[in-house]
């Protein structure tokens, strides 16, 4: 052997190895897609980074060797607008979530790549516990002919159903119980409006406050009634039926006028918007407000902000026969993941979700957590930089769990994730130390909180879904806003004091004006996922 | 100077007290809103705030004004409004002339006058009017929020009025002097046209300054947002507090979405700079500031 | 050879071409967008890919839902009185402050009308949900100070179309007070004096002087007004109306914007959009068209 020689076949193996090993080194893919910008109020950068550059994208490099580039980003209320316009000059970037109806269209267009195979080889067992936690419903609502073609942005939905907050400091005054019947807080709405609860020796107070669009605020005492507007249902046949025509409806638009009536509603709510609705309980003019669970943070927070000593407690919807009632939800999805057909790397979107999923919902490390999720000091919430995001079902009340446990020191607190320890510290410092600014977060995760009401709806399955969840007909679409429009003008005036038996005609000329069509359409897409 | 009647004195007061009466009337709304964006987040959620800061507080505009963001977006904003006055004005006038002359001088201003209305009547939708200036290649550029604007065809309309009412005499000596069109334009009706010119500028310069969807739509990247545009990110319109985007995780920040002292704040740093500006331009409003050296 | 009319005509030519090359380029090339009012739209086909032709079907549609009337009535009734009164009340608070004479007072006030512009509707509406207020508001106090009945300005029928002109007035009339007063200093002061030595008092220099010197511009502004006869002002009535004034303060726009909720429709959108330009169209021509033809003068 000569010298030379094994020099030279040395040099030839070290060049081979290099080349391999630059290769494995620079296996950085590229993908693009769209995105909103982050509330700026919310979201603060380090100088040089924005959210095209963030701990988030230079994370999906350098641990998943993905180059994720934003072709744009703009604001919340224009994305609609930009993806619409997008779409139609066919500049579809790998990826980007898409609405329910831009979904549908890019379907049926054959724009989108089948992601069945991806979905099963790439997905996460994390993520697939995010995507099938609240249900199998939203998986469901992307799968046509049994492929999955997009990945729902899975959203909390169940969590968010109304719950019924009630002044407490206010029955005390008044020398009123706790309700136990819906009959009880009909008698805590009239003595509200009736018997000076502020003590100003002005009648300026109300029961119930009610919005323009009613179903805001008024949604929770529909359901008291066993009424649901504005969703299917099933009959006793078992075909859908509109919520908004039964007779339950009837009951509860009695209940409502005869309140009206006597005052215990607002006359000027028809002007009202939600924000000019949350007023009355910020000014201490109500005590009674149907919200979901956040509701202690708005809007009652800012009533406590300016009158300490006000408490408000939360129960869960009574009904008006006593029987377990069953909040009204739709389907649980914000939006679809969908990736554009011949993508060279759809599993990219994957492998980004489950960084999300990890990092957000099951990463214990407190490191992590300030890094990616939440700085707590300047309240920089930095996982919304993050992309490609699917939430969770019952993460706030697994959340309400675990704090409760610490604080009764049946959960140890390495159970907890970043994210959770924030809630823990935050109900701390009020437990503690009596911040009030922070009194909202022991109302809603802490004990007596609204997760209790959350944790007592979802043990007895007091939900009722919308039945219908596909894509909108064209006659569906040429109906239903004449349809909602009779409907909104006919509710307002009754609630005013039209007679009753509006109600009624009002059922007629639904039907006549198309609800009929709508509903026979409806059911053939019903029969057609059995 | 003339003694004035009785009638003209009663008028006078009368004049003056509806006037006032009709300033405060304008006045009270900003107060009110310059007192929100003062008031603390749950002061203003109660309805309280009035005419005058409840908890008074300058976090509102901290919040909307300690970020590198509003600094660079008012830079743009800026150089957008200086630009964008320059290209309109200058537009504006050269167009304008020619279309001031009758038919029997420039035999197609009819034609061409029509033209320019009909674009201020018909368009195409948003669609096309954004691919067509992305396939002029001004996406992400201050120019798209200057070039498709060019021409503001209502400005031309008004200044191609004020531009005949100037004496026709004007033209003919300067023409008899041997001066070019362009020369007249400029050294002639220009000069005469300020009052005109004036009010022009300011609407170009507050129709740039208040203009914030195309920014939004026509930036790929938040950095080249102006003002306006930025100002709009910070505001979430909250039309449907329980409607679907509330599902997600966002409620979180609902504290900070709720808060109307930050759109208040957002109302007065967005409309300061024009409120300081327009005094200035006022003296061009003035009367008979030139005509009064002009020589049938 | 250039005849010498044509080439005196030259320097005006040039002198527009930068105008109409930009207007063609960003004005007309979008016009093709027209097109999708006679589609139904779906952008995910892409803008010219196959989208379905359905002819007047979107025309059809909105003809065919039973309220088009009573809303394109709301419409024009509403627009129709926006236009008159944007007329006539700014140019009677132009001439209201020519006749001051005190610099400082008339400049601040010029300010002062010109704020509530700055507003957006969102702002503005928020303020005059109080302000109306039949139980809060301090215009309803008012009206109980001086003996009358509270008035549901935002909630009654029958008021609403006309609280929708009035705020509408409040918050915009400064802007054409602006441009009738520039008009104003037009008017040589020789005039006025040669009406003085005539005997004329200040309301025959009113009306025998300033009003004529200033009427190209009245007939001007009133003429390019007309063009929104169908635009009510859809910014103001969405964040002012509510279902139970939907019987007289629901637009064209409000009814569109509603559809849309349901699903964005272009098509639908873009027809709106052509009808209003049409309509608008018809009545500038037509009002230039009677100008020339009986009174020899051309708007514009």
């Amino acid at each position: 052997m000569n010298i030379k020689r094994v020099l030279t076949i040395g040099l030839v193996l070290l060049v081979i190895l290099a080349s391999i090993s630059i290769g494995y080194g620079a296996e950085i893919i590229e993908v693009t897609s769209v995105r909103t910008i982050p509330n700026p109020a919310t979201v603060k950068y380090p100088p040089g980074d924005s959210v095209y550059n963030s701990v988030w994208t230079r994370l999906y490099e350098s641990k998943l060797g993905i180059r994720l580039k934003y072709l744009w980003a703009v604001d919340q209320s224009q994305w609609e607008q930009k993806t619409n316009i997008m779409i139609a000059s066919g500049d579809l970037p790998d990826f980007f979530l898409a609405s329910k109806t831009q979904f549908f269209q890019l379907l049926n267009s054959g724009l989108l790549e089948d992601l069945t195979e991806v979905y099963k080889k790439y997905a996460s067992s994390q993520t697939k516990k995010v995507l099938n936690e609240g249900g199998p419903e939203p998986l469901a609502s992307a799968t046509f002919n049994g492929k999955l073609m997009a990945i729902p942005f899975t959203a909390l939905a169940k969590e968010a159903v109304p719950i019924l907050f009630i002044r407490t400091d206010w029955l005390t005054k008044l020398g009123l119980p706790e309700p136990k019947t819906m009959k009880d807080v009909l008698k805590i709405s009239e003595t509200f409006t009736k018997k000076d609860p502020d003590g100003n020796g002005k009648n300026d107070t109300f029961g119930f406050p009610v919005d323009k669009d009613l179903y805001n605020t008024v949604l929770g005492f529909f359901n008291s009634y066993h009424a649901y507007p504005n969703i299917w249902i099933k009959d006793k046949s078992g075909k859908l039926v509109y919520g908004s025509i039964q007779p339950e409806v009837k009951t509860a638009l009695k209940a409502l006028q005869d309140m009206y009536k006597d005052g215990q509603i607002d006359p000027e709510f028809g002007t009202k918007d939600m924000n000019k609705v949350a007023e009355l309980v910020a000014s201490g003019k109500v005590g009674i407000w149907y919200g979901a669970f956040w509701s202690p943070l708005w809007p009652i927070q800012d009533l406590r902000n300016r009158d300490p000593k006000a408490e408000w407690k939360p129960y869960p919807i009574l009904t008006i026969d006593g029987r377990l009632p069953k909040l009204q939800y739709s389907l649980p999805v914000n939006g679809y993941w969908v990736v554009k057909k011949g993508s060279k790397h759809p599993e990219a979107l994957l492998k980004i979700m489950n960084l999300w999923a990890d990092i957000f919902y099951f990463n214990k490390s407190d490191e992590i957590w300030s890094k990616y999720g939440n700085e707590p000091v300047t309240a920089n919430e930095i996982w919304q930089n993050a992309h490609a995001q699917v939430h969770r079902a019952w993460k706030n009340l697994e959340q309400h769990y675990k704090v409760v446990g610490v604080l009764k020191g049946t959960t140890d607190i390495s159970e907890l994730t970043g994210d959770d320890k924030g809630v823990l510290e935050r109900v701390r410092r009020f437990l503690e130390k009596g911040e009030n600014t922070v009194w909202c977060w022991n109302k809603i995760y802490g004990e007596g909180g609204s997760f209790d009401v959350v944790d007592y709806y979802k043990k007895r399955n007091c939900y009722i879904m919308d039945q219908f969840f596909g894509p909108l007909t064209t006659t569906m679409t040429e109906k239903l806003p004449v349809l909602n429009k009779s409907q909104s003008e006919t509710f307002t005036k009754i609630i005013k004091g039209a007679p009753i038996e509006e109600f009624d005609k009002f059922i007629g000329e639904w039907k006549r004006l198309g609800g009929d069509i709508v509903t026979k359409e409806v059911n053939e897409w019903y029969e057609s996922r059995k | 100077m003339q003694k004035m009647t009785r009638g003209e004195k009663i008028f006078l007061v009368f004049n003056y007290v509806i006037l006032s009466l009709v300033a405060l009337l304008c006045l009270f709304p900003l107060i009110h809103v310059l007192a929100i964006s003062f008031s603390a987040k749950s002061a203003v959620a109660a309805g309280v705030v009035r005419l005058w800061p409840v908890d008074f507080t300058l976090a509102s505009y901290k919040y909307v004004s300690n970020r590198p963001e509003f600094s660079r977006s008012l830079l743009i904003s800026i150089k957008r409004v200086f630009l964008g006055l320059l290209v309109n004005m200058f537009l504006t006038i050269i167009t304008a002339y020619p279309l001031s002359k009758e038919d029997k001088q420039f035999h197609s201003r009819t034609i061409i006058v029509w033209v320019f209305v009909f674009t201020m009547l018909f368009g195409g939708g948003l669609i096309p009017w954004y691919m067509t200036i992305r396939a002029t290649g001004l996406l992400d550029t201050i120019w798209a929020l200057i070039i498709p604007g060019a021409v503001p065809v209502y400005n031309v309309v008004l200044l191609l009025n004020f531009f005949r009412s100037l004496p026709k005499e004007l033209e003919e000596a300067a023409l008899i002097d041997g001066a070019s069109q362009w020369d007249i334009l400029w050294k002639i009706y220009v000069p005469l046209s300020l009052p005109a010119l004036a009010t022009l500028t300011l609407f170009t310069a507050v129709g740039h300054w208040n203009s914030w969807f195309d920014g939004l739509i026509l930036m790929n990247r938040p950095e080249n947002y102006p003002l306006q545009s930025y100002l709009q990110t910070i505001i979430v319109q909250q039309t449907n507090v329980a409607g679907s985007f509330l599902q997600s995780e966002d409620w979180r920040i609902l504290a900070v979405i709720s808060d109307r002292t930050i759109k208040a704040a957002q109302i007065f740093l967005g409309a300061l700079p024009i409120l300081v500006i327009y005094p200035f331009l006022q003296r061009y409003f003035m009367k008979g500031i030139v005509l009064g050296s002009l020589k049938e | 050879m250039l005849s010498k009319n044509l080439r005196k005509q030259i320097p005006f030519y040039l002198m527009v071409l930068p105008a109409m090359i930009l207007v063609f380029i960003y004005s007309y090339i979008p016009m093709i967008g027209i097109k999708i009012a006679f589609q139904r739209f779906i952008p995910a086909k892409g803008l010219f890919g196959p989208q379905e032709w359905i002819g007047l079907g979107n025309f059809t549609y909105i003809l065919s839902l039973p309220d088009t009337f009573k809303v394109l009535r709301n419409t024009v009734f509403i627009a129709g009185m926006k236009i008159v009164g944007g007329l006539i009340v700014p140019l009677i608070f132009a001439l209201l402050l020519n006749e001051i004479r005190r610099e400082w007072f008339k400049r601040s006030a010029q300010t002062i009308i010109y704020l509530p512009y700055f507003l957006s509707w969102v702002i503005f509406a928020g303020i005059l949900i109080d302000v109306l207020s039949p139980s809060e508001g301090i215009v309803n106090g008012f009206l109980r100070l001086i003996g009358a009945k509270s008035v549901y300005f935002l909630g009654d029928p029958k008021w609403f179309p006309y609280t929708m002109v009035l705020t509408d007035l409040w918050k915009n009339f400064g802007f054409s007070t602006i441009i009738y007063l520039a008009a104003l200093t037009n008017i040589s002061p020789t005039l006025y004096e040669a009406a003085a030595i005539d005997g004329a008092n200040r309301w025959q220099q009113t009306w025998y002087v300033t009003l004529p010197g200033i009427r190209p511009i009245i007939v001007l502004l009133a003429t390019l007004s007309l063009g929104n006869v169908l635009n009510a002002g859809f910014e103001q009535i969405f964040n002012l109306y509510s279902p139970q004034v939907y019987e007289t303060g629901d637009i064209i726009d409000t009814l569109v914007y509603r559809i849309g909720l349901i699903q964005a429709q272009y098509g639908l959108a873009t027809a709106i959009g052509l009808f209003k330009s049409i309509v608008s169209f018809i009545f500038i021509s037509l009002s230039y068209y009677l100008a020339y033809r009986f009174a020899d003068y051309r708007i514009f």
